[in-house]
């Protein structure tokens, strides 16, 4: 599972380092390495770092468990679901806005993990959003999302 | 000396010490939530100071960012969630110890050396400051390069288990740096066209990811593993620390001491 995680991560290393030289060559007199010297330096760095690892990985045969792996387990369906239950909510953030999206959000989050209890859980959801929205919208005035269209118009009646 | 004491008498006047007390217990509840850090606790106390005299109004907002930056560490202690950047620290003993039942004296351990460290580094500031402001005049970019890399090597003392391991976090770390303009050549990096990147990443949303998120993943993966037969402690009382176990631990709260910026 382990060389599974490394793989990924030198998919990432590899695409940083890709798009490192495809960055802009110009640099001002005294700086030798420019806008992408540093980028690409680090990226060789990162990647010859976890070439070692894996091949130690792979010498000490060591094993670890990881559920998010593993969709033939409770454990491991329950945590893809809940990953996709999040970036849904993150893209929902900035069409549906704050409110609904986190009401939803957590209703279905917390159903992801199993909670059967409705009525309890629609109290969280509620109370939940509504503190939230409180503290965070009306009361420390952080922007939070407004979604587009209808959904902008009408957040503009609660933060 | 006489300029000293005076100042002493203004500060503790009951108004300032009022302010104190307001402007620490709201610096605690914006630094206990991750999201709002004591920064962000000075910006939302600021307009409050506008009526003020300028003593008092500096005397709340330095309370609010003192007190910003003690209540990181009870969300670092009981969520292990760092509500400041400060506090990330408090989650490798914090929350193990939370987790032992003994949270009321993590809290304790926490407010206790917030409070010393904020009286000491004052201490220091005052003594120290004319000869640091020389000192600063003589940090050069080879000096900045030598703390950055004291900065990194301080990673091989906190990843002892497996180096290399932590080796590439610090390297993904100084990736993730690299994003937004580059500061000698006004470059854009990694930024995708996007301005909210173009600062590079905020620290907040990175420390929920990494602390927060990280948690909760790891909360749902043990979820149907769970020994419930457990009996949980449900009140949580702040347990302080005497002066003679302060004394005892005297090297440690002096090298966890640092100046307010």
């Amino acid at each position: 599972m382990e060389l599974v995680f490394n793989l990924m991560m030198g998919i990432f290393i590899g695409f940083y380092l890709v798009l490192s030289f495809l960055l802009d060559k110009r640099t001002i007199t005294g700086d030798v390495f420019g806008a992408r010297g540093f980028p690409i330096v680090l990226g060789i760095i990162a990647l010859t770092i976890l070439a070692f690892i894996t091949a130690k990985t792979v010498k000490n045969k060591t094993k670890v468990y990881l559920p998010l792996f593993d969709l033939k387990s409770q454990a491991g369906k329950t945590l893809v679901l809940n990953i996709i239950i999040l970036a849904a909510y993150l893209y929902l953030t900035n069409v549906i806005g704050f409110v609904l999206s986190t009401l939803l959000f957590l209703f279905g989050s917390a159903r992801a993990m199993r909670y059967k209890k409705m009525p309890a859980l629609l109290i969280y959801s509620v109370v939940l959003t509504v503190i939230l929205v409180v503290s965070f919208g009306k009361v420390f005035l952080v922007p939070l999302p407004r979604g587009i269209g209808i959904f902008r118009e009408l957040s503009y009646f609660i933060y | 000396m006489e300029i000293l004491i005076q100042s002493l008498i203004y500060v503790l006047s009951p108004m300032n010490l009022l302010l104190v007390v307001l402007g620490t217990v709201f610096g605690m509840v914006c630094g206990a939530l991750p999201g709002l850090s004591s920064s962000m606790a000075i910006i939302l106390a600021l307009p409050f100071t506008y009526t003020m005299e300028p003593v008092p109004a500096i005397v709340m907002l330095v309370a609010v960012y003192v007190g910003g930056a003690c209540g990181g560490s009870i969300s670092a202690i009981l969520l292990k969630t760092p509500g400041t950047p400060e506090a990330v620290a408090t989650t490798f003993d914090g929350y193990p110890m939370a987790m032992k039942g003994q949270a009321g004296l993590a809290l304790g351990l926490a407010v206790t050396a917030s409070s010393f460290g904020t009286i000491f580094s004052a201490f220091a500031m005052l003594v120290c400051a004319p000869l640091l402001a020389t000192l600063a005049l003589k940090f050069q970019s080879a000096e900045y390069f030598a703390l950055a890399l004291l900065g990194l090597s301080c990673i091989t003392s906190i990843g002892s288990k497996n180096q290399m391991k932590a080796v590439l976090s610090a390297v993904l770390g100084l990736m993730f740096a690299t994003i937004g303009i580059d500061s000698i050549n006004g470059i854009e990096r990694f930024a995708f066209g996007q301005p909210f990147l173009m600062n590079g990443i905020n620290y907040i949303p990175v420390m929920i990811g990494t602390f927060a998120i990280a948690e909760v993943y790891k909360n749902i993966e043990e979820l149907g593993q769970r020994d419930n037969s457990t009996i949980t402690e449900t009140k949580v009382s702040l347990v302080l620390m005497k002066m003679r176990d302060m004394v005892k631990m005297w090297k440690t709260f002096i090298k966890s001491s640092k100046p307010i910026k």
